[in-house]
């Protein structure tokens, strides 16, 4: 199955909870113990996100990180390039929309490049504000609204739901 | 204030009722929160055929009847849901006034 990286999914993590404290700088261990994420993993990827300016830090003990960047500039195809060295999502090789597509895991045949092609173009297509930012990422998949699964008392609608229903970490 | 859908939202809503084959008079819309302080909080859909509990709000948007128990309309009063249909994906948004990040702990909604 097709799917982020732990680093990608992480980062969109850290990005998305620096998002809703715009105004302050948040440490990555606030980062890491609010969303159960490996402290040094995240650290490093703070540190990768810093050096492309998506976020910035700030020294000392109230110390920490704060979004850098206009998160509408920056596509999920650019954080994969920054995440992973450099290297092309999924490929060895640039792929730009007017170029030749390159060879997409060394198939030549056309249908794999063709999906190849629409993957990278869809990577290119998303912003960070679009995954990220509070009021425009998606809460809730269209998917996960579904009828509670249990037959719930109704002084026990909310509590039942909490262990039925799909949350979506905000 | 109340918990308003927006047109969209409430048409797609509609639609997975009828979809999933549910009573479309008495299926409800269950909105929630989970979680909080410095771990933030989600949020929560979920179509129901209860009816208002005793610690529920009731409220009507769009044709569509919304419940809410009354701990989560704390954080929710005044919320607006969108519903998104765009290239990152299909869902439902929540505009939410009461989500802050001015609290001390790092909490993302203050209320």
């Amino acid at each position: 199955m097709l799917s982020l990286s732990r680093k990608a999914d992480y980062a969109l993590i850290a990005l998305g909870h620096l998002a809703e404290r715009q105004d302050r700088v948040v440490s990555a261990r606030d980062v890491a113990e609010a969303h159960n994420l490996p402290l040094p993993l995240l650290m490093n990827i703070l540190k990768r996100l810093q050096q492309h300016d998506i976020v910035v830090s700030t020294r000392g003990i109230r110390g920490g990180y704060r979004i850098g960047a206009d998160l509408d500039a920056v596509s999920l195809h650019e954080l994969i390039r920054i995440l992973e060295d450099d290297a092309e999502p999924g490929c060895d090789q640039d792929l730009e929309p007017d170029g030749p597509i390159s060879a997409a895991g060394g198939s030549d045949q056309a249908p794999i490049q063709a999906l190849h092609y629409k993957l990278m173009q869809f990577l290119h297509d998303v912003s960070l504000a679009d995954l990220v930012l509070p009021g425009r990422r998606i809460d809730v998949p269209a998917e996960m609204l579904r009828r509670t699964k249990r037959k719930v008392s109704p002084g026990h609608a909310a509590a039942e739901m909490i262990e039925t229903a799909v949350a979506v970490e905000i | 204030m109340a918990i308003l859908l927006s047109e969209t939202a409430a048409r797609e809503i509609k639609t997975i009722i009828k979809q999933q084959e549910l009573p479309e008079e008495a299926t409800k819309l269950r909105v929630g929160v989970k979680g909080g302080g410095c771990s933030g909080f989600s949020y929560m859909l979920d179509l129901t055929e209860e009816g208002k509990g005793d610690m529920d709000e009731e409220i009507e948007s769009q044709g569509i009847k919304i419940l809410c128990d009354m701990k989560s309309y704390l954080y929710l009063n005044g919320t607006e849901i969108d519903f998104k249909d765009e290239v990152m994906g299909r869902g439902f948004v929540f505009k939410n006034p009461n989500a802050t990040s001015t609290c001390g702990c790092g909490s993302s909604f203050t209320a």
